[in-house]
């Protein structure tokens, strides 16, 4: 019988034993999922995910440190996103001295007591020869009646580009047409204020406050309209060819952000936490699998060399053991990481601080399996059926394939399940603490979470530690089954 | 004649493991000094305030009401720098200045921590001695960590021999589940969960404890009324530590007992139908003593070096805490007194414990 075909038998009496038990089918079942969920988020994956992660333009159009959708469920004052494609709409149409306007009246509804967290429109178009610019402008008409003037009145040139990208979180013309709607309140704005916070002044109720000597702001949920200027300066062209143009373009939309996102909310980037989460199976168990296949091969290899050869290598491996168990583990990788940290400049910087933490986990976490793997060397060398294949004149290498190393499955699989969690812990820990690697793992938006945020905001703080923890359970379930494969004498 | 030969023996033994355990403290403070210097960091820290310093006298000379000409501050600067190099040794390699650090930490002669942020972890003034700011520290470990830890402890011993009679009841089944459970769970990470709910929802539990120094200081001093002051900070941390440990704990002890339940003397024991507490005392729990003294020992000697992340979770001014300033400003001489420190309380351990092995387990003895 080949060494594959032994192992494999061994394999499957292993399973036999670990199905047989509630914990092991817990444990089997989390695990399948696991590897489901990783192999799918795998090929999803974007190439270079880690930089998508870090500058990826698609987060600027989502509302930063917001809540779960679901979290108006638990009080949460919830706006959800609203997105209007104004490809879709009829504009009114008009000529004004060379100029084409679109005019597209747009209502939103605001239902919340709560400002949405900002504007954008954007429009990427490609016009016909002979348009020379765009100009846009934007007028809100509040629930109660008043109307802000020009809150973004802007011009694009159109010669070089078809992209026209506004960002109104901050809209220029605030300002003034805050105070042009309000004449009877502006001795007690602030300009300061309309300018840092425009979104309570364009989605709030103005009132002044007599104990405050200023005027303030509560929500003013209603009706909407956005009137929406789009005009071009015009040179031969006609009016029907450009409304053709904004009607095939890739790309022409208003966007008013709320305060609630997705299925596990955003971080301060705006970045969809789902998304990071989900990303993230198929790194955490790659880092584990990763460090708890090579410690546990050097601790098999080196249980084997230390019991099958004995004498001056078996000294040495034992007492190195022995020596590596005294140094402290924790400070050690604390400090390495850090001095790496603070001294590599280069590009690679998140592979290369992961690298070197991997390298001192697997360096210092394979002794436990070594001893173990060596006193069962010990044990089967001197059996008799050993010692008739010697007699017979059997190598020492086939000694150990047939006779050694099928007896030791158990083990190597135990501590295979054991060390995978390891990595993945220790990896986040460090990030907890501090040492920030940057590579999108489940411990990097933790650390972001402590470094950036505010422990209230739990739905950034809770979900990648429970996922490491669910991880981790797995291969603890796993291990409590292979326990008692392993050591009998723990069965009832 | 029998009695030395064994005596010797023993002695041998004890001396061998000694020096082991002398070559790992050896090795542990070697390497960390390796780190330091290897990797770079050490001279980056130092740069950086040689640098910070030459610009701040830069500044003072420009800014002076007899400013000297351009030249003359030019070589003032230039001067004021080489002196700079010349007092923190840059101008050897980084092991003319680590060798020596990592000797003097060898000798006790820690000498003093240039890093504020570890003295304010400690609560003194700049500048001051590192045995003075772990002196500080140690305290506020041992009242949280350590005393966390020997309360669970407690509670191990007392539900292990309590469910080892009861394998595969209920009981036993709901820890075998928590055990798992709370083996997956970070200690940090439920740190984190119970500051979000105790500390920042109910509001139960105080948010910062950083000002626990003030009332661990006076309770040092013999005011016992202060006592309340630090139960009012340290039971959220404890319950924390006591809640996750608990559960690998109780499980670790059980699996232990089972192992010697199993055993033949004691299924005799049981067959002559001696009562329950005579056979757990005398035949299950002596010979689990020398396992259950190891993790006991060792898990102490471990809460010393502070658990560095909760720690640092709770912003705790303790041991774990002080070692993370201490790296994140690149202060070598406590980076080395804390790795020294930690290791030889980690050795000493092992070393009770080979004399302890001796004297619990006669088959060792002899």
């Amino acid at each position: 019988m080949s060494l594959l075909s032994k192992m494999y038998e061994s394999w499957s009496w292993i399973r036999k034993e670990i199905l047989s038990q509630v914990s092991g089918k817990v444990a089997f079942a989390l695990l399948i999922a696991l590897i489901v969920v990783s192999v799918y988020a795998a090929i999803l994956m974007p190439p270079d995910y880690a930089k998508y992660w870090d500058v990826g333009s698609k987060w600027v159009d989502n509302p930063y440190n917001a809540p779960p959708e679901w979290a108006s469920y638990l009080g949460y004052v919830c706006i959800p996103q609203t997105f209007y494609d104004l490809r879709a709409v009829k504009p009114g149409v008009s000529e004004v001295s060379g100029r084409v306007v679109f005019t597209y009246n747009i209502t939103y509804n605001l239902s919340a007591r709560d400002y949405p967290q900002g504007l954008r429109i954007r429009a990427n178009i490609v016009v016909p020869q002979g348009v020379r610019n765009a100009r846009i402008r934007v007028d809100v008409i509040k629930p109660d009646g008043a109307r802000l003037p020009a809150i973004i009145d802007t011009y694009v040139d159109l010669t070089n580009t078809s992209l026209i990208d506004l960002n109104l979180d901050k809209p220029e013309g605030i300002v003034t047409a805050v105070m042009s709607a309000y004449r009877d309140l502006v001795k007690f704005l602030s300009v300061e204020e309309i300018s840092i916070f425009p979104m309570k002044y364009i989605f709030g109720n103005l009132s002044y406050s007599e104990t405050l000597k200023k005027v303030e702001t509560t929500p003013l949920p209603g009706r909407y309209m956005f009137v929406i200027d789009f005009s071009f300066r015009v040179f031969n062209v006609q009016s029907q060819d450009i409304l053709r143009a904004v009607e095939k373009s890739k790309e022409f939309s208003l966007l008013i952000k709320g305060t609630c996102y997705g299925l596990m909310g955003t971080d301060y980037k705006g970045r969809d936490l789902a998304e990071g989460l989900f990303y993230g199976f198929p790194i955490a168990l790659a880092i584990g699998l990763l460090v708890a296949l090579a410690s546990t091969a050097i601790g098999v290899a080196a249980g084997l060399v230390s019991g099958y050869y004995g004498g001056f290598i078996d000294e040495l491996i034992q007492r190195t053991v022995d020596v590596m168990g005294s140094i402290p583990l924790l400070p050690i990788l604390i400090l390495i990481a850090q001095s790496i940290a603070k001294t590599y400049t280069g590009e690679d910087k998140p592979i290369v601080m992961l690298t070197a933490i991997f390298a001192v986990l697997i360096v210092f976490s394979w002794g436990g399996l070594a001893i173990i793997i060596r006193s069962m060397t010990l044990s089967i060398k001197s059996e008799l059926y050993v010692e008739a294949a010697k007699a017979v004149g059997a190598s020492n290498l086939r000694i150990i394939s047939k006779h050694i190393l099928p007896q030791i499955v158990p083990y190597i699989a135990a501590s295979l399940v054991y060390s995978t969690p390891n990595a993945i812990l220790t990896e986040a820990g460090l990030s907890v603490l501090g040492i920030r690697h940057g590579y999108p793992t489940w411990g990097n938006i933790l650390s972001e979470a402590r470094q950036n945020g505010t422990i209230s905001q739990w739905w950034w703080i809770l979900p990648p530690g429970f996922l490491i923890a669910i991880v981790s359970l797995t291969f603890v379930l796993l291990g409590l089954a292979l326990e008692k494969v392993v050591e009998p004498k723990l069965r009832r | 004649m029998f009695v030395w030969v064994c005596l010797v023996g023993v002695a041998t033994v004890l001396a061998r493991r000694a020096v082991f355990l002398a070559l790992a403290l050896l090795i542990a403070v070697f390497l960390t000094g390796f780190i330091l210097g290897a990797t770079g960091y050490i001279d980056t820290i130092i740069n950086s305030i040689i640098n910070e310093e030459v610009r701040a006298y830069r500044q003072a000379l420009t800014s002076s009401p007899q400013k000297p000409p351009a030249e003359e501050i030019e070589k003032l600067v230039a001067q004021r720098k080489q002196e700079l190099i010349a007092y923190w040794g840059m101008d050897k390699p980084w092991q003319a200045r680590i060798i020596p650090m990592v000797i003097n930490t060898f000798i006790l002669n820690l000498g003093r921590s240039p890093s504020p942020e570890v003295t304010n972890v400690a609560g003194l003034q700049p500048n001051s001695l590192v045995s003075d700011v772990i002196a500080a520290c140690l305290p506020r470990t041992i009242f949280m960590i350590t005393l966390a830890e020997a309360i669970t402890i407690l509670i191990a011993l007392a539900v292990g021999p309590f469910i080892v009679y009861r394998i595969g009841s209920f009981i036993d089944r709901f820890i075998v589940a928590y055990a798992a459970l709370m083996n997956a769970f970070p200690i940090w990470w439920v740190a984190l969960v119970m500051l979000l709910v105790f500390s920042y929802d109910l509001g139960v539990a105080p948010k910062q404890f950083r000002p626990v120094v003030t009332y661990i200081n006076a309770l040092l001093l013999g005011d016992l009324n202060a006592l309340i002051g630090v139960l009012n900070y340290v039971w959220l941390p404890i319950v924390t530590i006591v809640i996750v440990l608990s559960g690998p704990w109780i499980y670790g002890v059980r699996a232990m007992l089972i192992r010697i339940v199993k055993e033949d003397f004691v299924t005799a024991a049981i067959a002559r139908g001696l009562p329950e507490k005579q056979i757990l005392r005398r035949y299950i729990i002596r010979p689990a003593a020398s396992p259950i003294v190891t993790n006991v020992l060792l898990g102490l000697a471990g809460t010393l070096g502070g658990y560095i992340i909760t720690e640092s979770v709770f912003d705790w001014p303790g041991m774990g805490t002080l070692y993370y300033a201490a790296v994140t400003s690149g202060d070598a001489q406590t980076i080395l007194a804390l790795t020294y420190i930690f290791t030889l309380v980690y050795v000493i351990a092992r070393f009770i414990l080979e004399v302890l092995y001796i004297i619990l387990d006669p088959r060792v003895r002899l």
